[in-house]
């Protein structure tokens, strides 16, 4: 079979653009691994291999940076990978205008320098920049440490370039700012794992860059100490750009030895902007922190460092964590988050990483879980998602051992829109060949 | 079924008075803020979700077209009912329901007005963001339908920025929760593609909010420019410079007098343009971009520029922005409006086509506008009963949306397409990108019962047998 996918594959766009067989182990999605890989070099070809794939009526696992590839349930029916990497090109940037159209498998660390040369920036915050690519990241929909000031990716998206299953393509949304001329399927695209349609190409709106960074870190003696103190500090109109707090555990996970430890939770507040306004939040910080256990100033550099840091904690190809949930709840449910610490993974306690403004934040284990009963792990996490539930929001297992996926839906349990969400599916995608079974309830 | 048997059940469910199916109490229901009319069958106001949901599942039964309604104040005939069909609207669920300090979110009813919600917050130290012009009307239910903007926008966002979790009713009554209480919510952005879908996928019955904090500092003042041109410039240099202030409006030398007319602004009458520019934020760095953008206008040619002193002149300043389409009223008695958008570098050049529109037409426009975001307002200003005049206006408004669409912008900035704008979609949509987007219509509303015959063009246009003359200045904002 492989060999005639792969030759059919050469037929559709070229034998350039099609992987031997010898690669294919690098397009796995856990224990699954693809029987063809192509890597088409525009929005034409990406167009061929969806028909293509829709007559022959098999699976298509489209990929960017291949830096959250495991994220979601395990695949369901057999398929290629579709590589977007081969569409990097910056298709016209506007500075005067503060928008930007590029590739979908342009990395975002790309993007950025192209922006930072005007003084410009799309405050994306994605993981793993130097390989995550935009379209990666808008079908993850995966969010940085800053999303308290700046929002979630698809708040920055104008439009979007987009090969439905069939290979038909289609855009929406536009080049301008702001816009209401029709459905905003912008927004739906986002987060949808590529399960509705391949993004192509986007164009986002652009905010001006802050000029200088800096951040503080603090140690406080316990839970309620720490949450209060960010509490207080998050109602300020000094308030940071974005303000974390960690569990010890999760402080120690972040490899730097300069943060506080040895006391209780470490909260990290992280200042953008002008120099006068960054002294200022700087001073006020530090002032209203002064009863902090101990307290650490980090300027510039480090401090852009530091916030690469958080974004990439989960996801840190050279300290991957066996299992992480990320947990979606109001801001209010911070004390419940970091009470979390109680919740054990075969006698494991996580490292807890909350985001004060945004609401919610994530549970890690680095544990190795290889030996461990997969089902139980499964009703564990099975159960904080029920607790995330009580707290009005919910908790997507974004990485647990294959063992385990195979117990749990790795999105949670199904929603209200859930009716709603199998039509859309249905609608966008009826053969069921994009991501099949990776999202939310099977979709 | 009847159509009668219908209103009676429905009585049943909310109460003889809340179903008004008399003609002369209809006629206020049988048009908005848009140039298009039609009489509803009936008009249903419910209390509670409950209520809602019966009344949607017995349309639904009988096969009725179901159209939500908030304050009437939608310019694109959203909330146009055709003359078989029941409208919803929502007088009676206006409660603000919840107001959360630690969340920084307000759960409300529908029918709250938007800047009821915003007064009741500011008192907690938060405000609601979007800020349609039409804000003192306007209901959070409409604002959701059309994704509404406003003049903060610029900076916060459009409605769809601030909604964080909605209850909605479907076409056949059923209830579904969209989002979550969380910013963040797990599966298809529902929630996202809901907002902006001009009552076709649900009605919603109670929506979570985003607050926001005040700021520190606000500082408001004008950019005093000898004509629209040069004004432009200066739009360009401010956002180039990389400043995004919180509002950046544009107001002409015409509506400058129809302002001046009705209320002391405190714009200067002989200005070929102002700009009204609002900045927010830390003291230190409002007083650091005040300095740039007070450069950036005199590097630009304005001819003064002044900073609002206190408060009252704020408001002032403000009070003319908000009040300027009321105030054409005492230049012509009709107005008609085109909200479309082009990138903020082609203003310049999208204003000298509106300029040669207006003669060739001999229509006056005046602009009053959302410069900072280039989402135009271009404003034709007649006397409906001059015969053909309204024609001449559609026409007009035709090729402002043509020359919008060439300039690499779009329809509707923040208004909506509804009737009015449907058959110039393909102005910036093909065939597949709105095929795409009836795919999610099919899923939320399989049996199209929901404000059908908006939004996409079909041929079916009944504006002649309904048309009236055009809005009426005085009661009318933008």
């Amino acid at each position: 079979m492989m060999s005639n996918i792969t030759a059919q594959l050469a037929d559709v766009i070229g034998a350039d653009a099609v992987a031997d067989s010898g690669r294919l182990a690098e397009y796995a999605i856990g224990p699954f691994t693809p029987v063809g890989a192509v890597r088409p070099a525009d929005a034409d070809g990406v167009a061929a291999v969806m028909a293509w794939a829709q007559r022959a009526g098999i699976g298509v696992y489209p990929v960017g940076g291949r830096t959250l590839a495991q994220l979601g349930n395990v695949p369901t029916r057999p398929g290629i990978a579709l590589d977007l990497s081969g569409l990097n090109r910056l298709v016209d940037f506007q500075p005067a205008d503060l928008t930007v159209q590029a590739q979908a498998g342009m990395t975002i660390a790309q993007l950025d320098a192209e922006l930072a040369q005007d003084g410009k920036h799309v405050p994306l915050g994605a993981p793993l920049a130097q390989r995550a690519t935009i379209g990666g990241t808008l079908a993850t929909g995966i969010s940085g440490p800053l999303r308290t000031t700046y929002g979630l990716p698809r708040d920055w998206l104008i439009g979007v370039s987009v090969v439905g299953a069939d290979g038909t393509a289609s855009k929406a949304g536009g080049q301008v700012v702001k816009n209401v001329t029709g459905y905003d399927l912008n927004r739906l695209y986002t987060g949808s794992l590529g399960t509705l349609a391949v993004i192509t190409e986007a164009t986002f709106k652009l905010a001006p860059a802050p000029t200088e960074w800096a951040a503080i870190a603090a140690a406080f003696s316990d839970n309620d100490a720490a949450i209060a103190a960010c509490r207080e500090l998050q109602a300020q109109p000094y308030a940071p750009q974005a303000l974390h707090l960690l569990n010890p555990a999760a402080a120690r996970s972040m490899g730097n030895p300069d943060l506080p430890s040895g006391y209780g939770p470490v909260a990290i507040a992280i200042i953008g902007g002008r120099p006068s306004s960054v002294r200022r939040r700087i001073t006020d910080t530090a002032l209203l922190w002064l009863e902090a256990a101990s307290t650490l100033h980090i300027a510039g550099a480090e401090a852009v460092q530091l916030t690469e840091a958080l974004a990439d904690l989960p996801f840190n190809p050279s300290n991957p964590p066996s299992v992480c949930v990320r947990v979606n709840a109001p801001p209010d449910a911070l004390p419940q988050l970091l009470a979390m610490e109680r919740e054990e993974l075969a006698g494991a306690t996580p490292a807890i990483a909350g985001d004060v403004g945004f609401g919610g934040g994530r549970l890690l284990w680095w544990e190795d879980f290889s030996d461990a009963d997969a089902s139980q792990i499964a009703d564990r996490l099975r159960g904080i998602q029920g607790a995330a539930a009580q707290l009005g929001g919910d908790a997507i297992v974004e990485s647990c051992p294959a063992s385990v996926k195979e117990h749990i839906d790795v999105w949670g349990p199904e929603p209200s829109g859930m009716a709603i969400m199998r039509r859309i599916k249905e609608q966008f995608d009826p053969n069921n060949i994009l991501n099949p079974g990776r999202f939310m309830g099977g979709l | 079924m009847s159509s009668p048997d219908l209103l009676t059940q429905i009585r049943a469910v909310v109460g003889d008075d809340y179903v008004i199916d008399h003609r002369e109490d209809l006629l206020v229901y049988e048009y908005d803020g848009s140039v298009d009319r039609s009489m509803p069958r009936a008009v249903v106001l419910p209390d509670g979700v409950d209520e809602v949901s019966r009344v949607m599942a017995l349309g639904y039964e009988a096969g009725v077209t179901v159209v939500g309604r908030g304050s009437g104040t939608g310019l694109s005939g959203g909330a146009i009912t055709p003359p078989d069909g029941l409208q919803i609207a929502f007088p009676r669920m206006n409660r603000i329901l919840d107001v959360d300090t630690v969340n920084c979110t307000a759960l409300v009813e529908p029918g709250v007005i938007n800047l009821d919600l915003d007064n009741h917050v500011r008192r907690f130290g938060m405000r609601y963001a979007p800020d349609p012009s039409s804000q003192r009307a306007c209901s959070i239910g409409g604002n959701i339908a059309e994704n509404a903007g406003g003049p903060h926008c610029l900076a916060y966002g459009a409605t769809t920025n601030h909604v964080i979790g909605m209850e909605v009713v479907l076409e056949d009554g059923t209830v579904v929760n969209l989002g979550s209480m969380a910013r963040e919510a797990a599966g298809y952005d529902l929630r996202g593609a809901f907002v902006g879908s001009e009552g076709t996928f649900g009605i919603a019955t109670k929506i979570l909010v985003r607050l926001l904090p005040t700021p520190e500092t606000v500082r408001t003042f004008l950019g005093i420019f000898p004509d629209i041109d040069s004004a432009c410039t200066a739009v360009s240099a401010v956002i180039g410079h990389g400043i995004v202030p919180a509002a950046l409006e544009m107001i002409d030398a015409l509506s400058i007098k129809a302002v001046q007319n009705v209320t002391d602004a405190g714009y200067p009458n002989d200005a070929g343009a102002v700009l009204l520019i609002e900045l927010e934020g830390l003291q230190e760095e409002v007083d650091e971009v005040t300095r740039e953008v007070e450069s950036a206008l005199w590097d630009t040619g304005a001819a003064d520029v002044r900073i609002a002193e206190d408060d009252d002149e704020r408001e002032r300043l403000w009070l003319g922005r908000k009040t300027a389409f009321g105030a054409f009223g005492t230049i012509a008695p009709n107005y008609y409006l085109v909200d479309g958008v082009v990138p903020r570098t082609r203003l310049t050049q999208m204003l000298r086509k509106v300029n040669e529109v207006s003669e060739r037409y001999g229509i006056t426009i005046a602009n009053v506008f959302h410069a900072g975001d280039g989402n135009l307002h271009p404003c034709m200003l007649f006397d409906a009963r001059e015969p053909g005049v309204m024609d001449k206006a559609l026409a007009a408004a035709a090729e402002l949306m043509e020359e919008c669409a060439a300039l690499g912008g779009t329809l509707s900035g923040e208004h909506g397409i509804g009737l009015e704008k449907k058959e110039f979609m393909p102005l910036v949509y093909t065939d597949a990108d709105m095929a795409a987007m009836q795919r999610v219509r099919e899923a939320f509303a399989p049996e199209n019962r929901l404000n059908p015959g908006k939004i996409f063009p079909d041929g079916s246009y009944w504006r002649p047998a309904g048309a009236h003359p055009a809005g009426h200045a005085a009661v009318l904002y933008v």
